[in-house]
This record gives C-alpha cells, structure tokens and sequence, in this order.
C-alpha cells in the first residue's frame, strides 16, 4: 500500500504528495451486486477448472498410470544382475573328474567408446591370443558391440582389468563359463560335449542336460545414483541352483586303458574302427565303454561331425559267431541238447536257395555240442536252431536283448535290427542262429555275455551311479528289473562250453588271460561293402566277447574291430585286445584266480 | 500475580469442596450403615449430591499490574529451560545416533564389499589350483609323468594260490617289465 516516491509523483504530475485520490476510492463507481457476483462466479468456475485439472491429473497420474510409473521408479533404482548357475561335474565311479566347469568371462568392446583402436589392440593381443589385425578391425567397427573373445581365464580378465583407464575403455566382460575335460579323450564319447549355448549335445552332456545345468538365479537389488547397492535396501535376490553332479559307473584308469588299446589297434593299418566295453557282471554297470577314432570334448569342434557320436551304442553291425552262444543256449534251455550231445555235423547245410557252410567245408564229424561252439561249426549252429524252431529262438534273440533299446543312458542308441521270425526266409532262418542278417551294437552283445555270466539273469546295462544335487543329496540312478532269461544250469553249460573255445583247441587261444580261467567267443561276419551294397570285398567285422574267471565272473569284455580291408579273423585280431583289456580289468579289479584247473573238453568223438 | 492467585484460590476452593463432600459422604455412610470399612470408594462420587454450592464463590481480582505478562513469561521460561534442555540434547543425540549408525553401517558395507571381493578372488585362486591337481590327476597325465620318471607299464603278474592242504599253487607266469625306454612320454590318446 505504501506508493513510491516515482510513482507518485508520476501520475500526480503536479509535485505535490498530495494522494492522488483517496484511500479506497479506486473505483468512482462502486461495482454493482450483479457485477461483483459474477466477477465471483467466474473466479471459482477459475479455481474450480484449475483444481479439476489438478485433481484429475492426479488420479490419472496415481489411479490410471500409477503402476506404470511406479514401476518405471523402481526400475530405475532397482539393478537386476544375472547369476549363472555352476553347471554339475561329471565324474567316474571313484569321483576322478571327467567334465567340469570353471569361471572364465567373455571380452566384448563397445567400439564407440574405444578411443585408440590400435592402442588398445595392441595391449589384448598377447592377453587374449587375438591377432592385432583382428582386434583393430573388431574395434573400428561401428556399433556398440563386439566380441573380442569368448572363455577367457578369470586371471587373464584381472588383467585386463588393471590396464590402464585410457586402454581399457570401452571394455566390457560377460559371464561365459567354460567346460573343461580333464580326462580329454578318455570317456569322451560317453561323457559328451557342451555346445556354445550352454546345452549338452552329446553323451551324458545331453541325456543330464536338466540335472547338470541347474537353475539360473538373479541379483536384482536396489542401488543409489552412482550404481552402488544401498545396505538394507531392497534386495529381491534369487540365488542360483548349481547344476548337480552325474558319477558315471566308469572306471577312469581301464577307460584309459581300454582307449589306449584300442587307439593301438586302429593304429595297425587295417582297422577302420574299433570299439569296446567292459561289464560289470553281477550290476550291469559298465566299466569302461571307448571307440576309436575317439574325439576329445574339449575340442569336438575340431573334430569331423560323423566321429561325435559314441559308437559303442550307436554303431550296429552284424556279430558273426558270437550270436552262436544265443542260439545254443536256446537249445539247451529247450531241452533239445547238452553240452555232451552230439551231433552229425556235415561240411555244409542247404537253407533255401542258399548253401551254409562252415569256415572249411569238410566231411561228416561227429561233434559235441561244445564242439560245434568250440569250433565256432555254422553247420551244427543251424541244426541245433532249426531243433528250437524259428519263434522260439526270436523270443530268446529278444529276451537276451537283441533287436531293442538296452535304455543305457546315452543319446543315440540303437536297437539293431532283428526282423521278426514271421519274415524270416529259408535263408534268413540259418542266417540268423550264426549272426548274420542280425544287427546288433556291442554293448547288446556285452549284455548277452553279461546274462551268461551271471546265471541267465539280464541286467540291461547302466552307465550312471548316481545324482548328487547342489544341496548335497545323492540319489541312486534308476536300475532297472533283472530278468531271468534262461535258467542257471544253462548259463553253467554255456560258460563251460564257452571256454572251450579259449585256450587249446579253440578258435581264440590269443584271448588267454595268463593265470585266468577265461570264457568267451570270436565272432568274423561279412561286412556289407558300401560300394556295391555286397558281402564281397567288404571285408570283416571281428568281435571277441568274453568273460572271467570262468568260476566266478566278473567282468564282461566286448571287443569289435571294423576292418574292410583285412581277412583276419575274430580269434587272431580282436582277442588280443579282449586280453589285455580283460588282464587289466581283472588285476586292478583285485580278481584272484581261484586255482581251479581248466576242465578237458570232449570236441568230437570218433 | 492475580490468575495464579485466582487459580490456587478456586483450586483450594475445589479441594476443599471435595474434602467437605467426602467428609459429609463418609459421615452419611457412617450414619446410615455404620461398619466404615468402604470408606475411599465409590460411594462418594455415587452419592453426587454434594452441597459444593456455598464453597465456590468468585474471586475478585485482588491486584491488576501491567507487568503480570512479564512476571508470567519469566515464570514459565524459567520452567521450560530445562524442557528446551532435553529437547535439544535428544534431537542432538539422535542426529549423533543416526550420523554414527550410518557411518556404522557405511563401513560394514564397504568392509563387506572387499570381504566379499577377497572371497570371489579366493574363491578364483582355489578353482584355478583345483583345475590343476584335477590336471594332474588324470589317468592320462599320470601315465605321461610316470613315463617321464622312467616307470614302466608292468608285465603280467601271476598268482601264488594257498590250496587247502597248505601247498601253494603258481597260476600264470610273471613276466618282468620290459626296461624303461628312454623315449619322449607316450603320446596321450586325444593329444
């Protein structure tokens, strides 16, 4: 109310203080009642409009978009941080590692933030074993993001880390664990490998993707402006579930062994390939399971694509004579013949339009049925099957296993090919009983000698001991029902006419574990020649299944070797390799021979 | 100098009315019931007609002094010192109390983050010390380095077998491990 000097004297005009009107006469006239009240009404429709507007933006700030901003507010403060899962270890019966999983970080750049591309290449070159040229190119690139190098070691990222500011800018790093395989190629093919999305794509890797992999977690806390947690704020953190750890029934050190008889094997010039396994024979635990040409895990991608598969499951071939030991076994637990029972074996047998003959076609003998396996006689096998009849000895081929899944834990099983006996023509019929027109993979043929060796009772094979989860608790792999498949006295009469064919007299003396009574049978069947879709050039298959001591076994040993190019028979190639795998298994198995003389063996009477 | 006096004058009034209806209640219960044991409760108050009347009466002012608002304010600050005392040294305190429980707490978490950076770095030196004894401990590298130490593969071992009548039976042949070739380590498989 107090008037400035200025301004009054401006309006006034006249110099003198004088007011110029009088206190409260501002207006001559007075506004009248209507005046004043509209003036009134339009002020509150004003303040109205306003606190309307005000309100309402209100609600539809709280009400209607209210979720949405105060989760753009927490978003803001709230950092959400990946934590990966340890994904499991694998490792062998005795807990010797065979796949783990270490820390190691990707190194990525954001170009745009990179000031001296070649500066900064030229400090990671020798750290990441990156040629500059790369490096430089990578980090000129336009975009916000690149790759400079995947699994690089923790200590190699602190490194790094401690550049210099100036050379490091712009450098960013990613979880990116790496799986390593101590062991390398020993147990590869079943171990399996790890593709670079963190899935399993091969072996144990693949079947125990879920239990190896565990769960991701996340970190999402909350932090203040400069990105730092705040302590006792809020922290919505779910920890991570570590993959769990898969033991294997294997044995690292006869793996090892094993793998490294067979490389020597592939290594003689003839052998394409070549697998094996070992059985334990009261568990049907394998105790060892190799192919060759092996591959090493760590680098499968370095190897040809067709070798990443683990042929001992996935590989069929036909077995030759060690199927013999199927069909004599139906016999026998047919009642159609003993061990003693002899028979009239000719030189050669007419099935359909075909004509089998044995290794040597030669005049009438009077074999022995433990002969005519000892001798490995075609002719006899054939006879002895025709007795048990077609359907009768399918449903023995299938209930030693032939012609399905054994349901091991490996990806890529195969179950052979068995036609049903309905299909079978003359020829297939004598075909059969000696182990040809069948395919089987070795494993199969393992798990026949393995229901031999344990009284008739088949224990599919398992290659998994047991689960043990992130929190410590074990649990025992699934084992499936044994089943009886021919009766004790057959399996007894089986595996002492088995050891005839081992030792003197047989067709695999080579397959002698020094001190050791011995079982087991070779087995050489055409291989199809690819080229011509033939037996002829297409050389062999030769296979040695086995097992010892023959008074008490313990181990089953199934040996195959694929050799196109090569007559060699089962006895002279695969049986020693059957007997160092064998002698090996049985002395760091801590077997002890129990003394027991190896009992003479009626092979033909006169 | 007058209200307080007023107050204290209506209060004695108040209080003496009080005590006289307690008097004259208690003697009315003494009249009327005799036994006094209930003396103090309810009753008194129940009773409600008490000749207050006579007892309260107005108190003329007795003096009317312009210095009274001072006299007053000086009283009541004189009171309120000790009040605004307290207040201040709580608001101090808890300040204090705050400042020292969030530097308390700024500490533990810096602290728990370098404990928690010596962890991950611990933990890092174990996985990689871990990595090489698994290393170290392959069948494969074992074989290399007992190779390289001049060990060799043993030959075939035969058993000496207790019969039951005590005599002993020699199964298998021994056969001695070829000597050690001087030759670089066998190559491992997969290598």
């Amino acid at each position: 109310m107090r008037r400035t000097p200025g301004r009054g004297i401006g309006p006034a005009g006249r110099g003198d203080l004088r007011p110029r009107r009088e206190a409260g006469s501002r207006r001559r006239q007075p506004l009248g009642m209507l005046q004043r009240d509209q003036r009134n009404r339009w002020g509150l429709v004003f303040l109205i409009a306003l606190l309307v507007v005000v309100v309402g933006r209100l609600v539809v700030l709280q009400g209607v978009d209210g979720a949405s901003y105060a989760q753009a507010a927490t978003n803001d403060r709230m950092r959400t941080y990946p934590i990966e899962a340890v994904r499991g270890e694998i490792t062998d019966h005795t807990g010797n590692v065979l796949a783990y999983s270490v820390d190691a970080e990707r190194v990525t750049a954001d170009p745009s933030v990179v000031t001296d591309p070649t500066r900064t290449a030229l400090a990671l070159t020798t750290l990441l074993g990156v040629p500059v040229a790369d490096l430089v190119e990578k980090l000129s690139r336009d975009g916000r993001y690149v790759v400079l190098a995947d699994q690089v070691a923790t200590d190699v990222t602190d490194q790094v880390r401690a550049l210099p500011l100036a050379t490091r800018a712009g450098l960013a790093f990613e979880d990116d664990p790496v799986r390593l395989y101590p062991a390398g190629a020993v147990g590869g093919q079943v171990v399996g490998f790890v593709g670079k999305d963190g899935g399993g794509l091969a072996g144990i890797e693949q079947t125990y993707q879920d239990v190896l992999a565990g769960t991701d977690g996340e970190k999402r806390v909350e932090v203040d402006g400069s990105g730092n947690q705040i302590p006792s704020g809020i922290d919505e953190s779910t920890s991570a579930t570590d993959g769990g750890t898969v033991q294997l029934t294997l044995d690292e050190d006869l793996q090892f062994v094993v793998q490294q008889r067979l490389d020597a094997a592939c290594a003689d010039g003839a052998t394409k390939s070549a697998s094996a396994v070992v059985l334990d024979v009261h568990t049907g635990e394998v105790a060892a399971m190799a192919g060759c040409p092996g591959y090493d895990p760590g680098h499968y991608n370095e190897t040809d694509p067709d070798l990443l598969g683990n042929p001992v499951v996935s590989d069929v071939y036909e077995p030759g004579s060690v199927m013999k030991a199927v069909t004599l076994a139906a016999a026998i637990d047919q009642g159609k013949a003993t061990k003693d029972t002899v028979l009239d074996v000719n030189g050669h047998i007419q099935a359909g339009d075909a004509v089998v003959t044995d290794a040597h076609d030669h005049a009438p003998i009077k074999f022995t049925v433990t002969g005519i396996l000892a001798k490995s006689s075609n002719v006899g096998a054939i006879m002895l099957a025709r007795e048990v009849g077609n359907s009768t000895l399918e449903r023995y081929l299938r209930a030693f296993g032939i012609g399905s899944e054994t349901g091991i834990e490996l990806p890529g099983e195969s179950a052979g090919i068995l036609e049903p006996s309905a299909d079978w023509t003359e020829s297939r019929a004598a075909n059969v009983p000696i182990g040809q027109g069948v395919s089987v993979t070795t494993l199969q043929m393992a798990s026949v000698y393995q229901t031999l060796a344990n009284g008739g009772v088949r224990i599919p094979p398992r290659v998994v001991s047991s689960v043990t989860a992130a929190d410590g608790t074990v649990t025992a792999a699934p084992r499936p029902a044994a089943t009886r498949v021919v009766s004790a006295d057959t399996a007894g009469q089986l595996t002492y006419m088995l050891e005839a064919v081992v030792g003197k007299g047989g067709t695999a003396p080579l397959g002698e574990v020094d001190g050791f009574r011995v079982v087991g049978k070779t087995g050489t069947a055409q291989r199809a020649n690819p080229d011509c879709g033939c037996y002829a050039g297409g050389g062999y298959f030769t296979t040695f299944v086995g097992y010892a001591p023959a008074d008490d076994p313990q181990y089953v040993v199934a040996v195959d070797l694929e050799r196109p190019t090569s007559e060699a028979e089962g006895g002279q190639v695969a049986a020693p390799v059957f007997s160092d795998v064998m002698r090996y298994a049985l002395t760091a198995g801590g077997v002890v021979p129990s003394g027991t003389p190896r009992p003479t063996f009626t092979l033909q009477v006169d | 100098m007058t209200q307080p006096a007023r107050t204290s004058s209506a209060r004695t009034a108040r209080s003496s009315a009080r005590s006289t209806a307690r008097t004259s209640a208690r003697s009315t219960s003494r009249a009327t019931t005799g036994p006094v044991h209930v003396p103090r409760t309810g009753p008194t108050r129940r009773t409600g007609a008490v000749p207050s009347g006579p007892h309260l009466r107005l108190v003329p002012p007795a003096r009317t002094t312009p210095t009274r608002v001072p006299a007053r304010a000086r009283r009541t600050g004189r009171r309120r010192a000790p009040f605004v005392a307290l207040l201040v040294g709580l608001l101090v305190a808890t300040v204090l109390g705050l400042l020292l429980l969030n530097t308390a707490v700024a500490v533990d978490s810096l602290d728990a983050t370098q404990q928690r950076q010596a962890n991950a770095e611990q933990a890092e030196e174990v996985a990689r010390l871990e990595q090489q004894v698994i290393a170290a401990d392959t069948a494969a590298e074992l074989a290399r380095v007992a190779t390289a130490a001049g060990l060799v593969p043993p030959g075939a071992a035969a058993h000496l077998v207790l019969q039951p009548d005590g005599s002993s039976v020699l199964l298998g042949t021994a056969t001695p491990a070829p000597p050690a070739v001087p030759a670089p380590a066998t190559p491992t498989p997969g290598d």
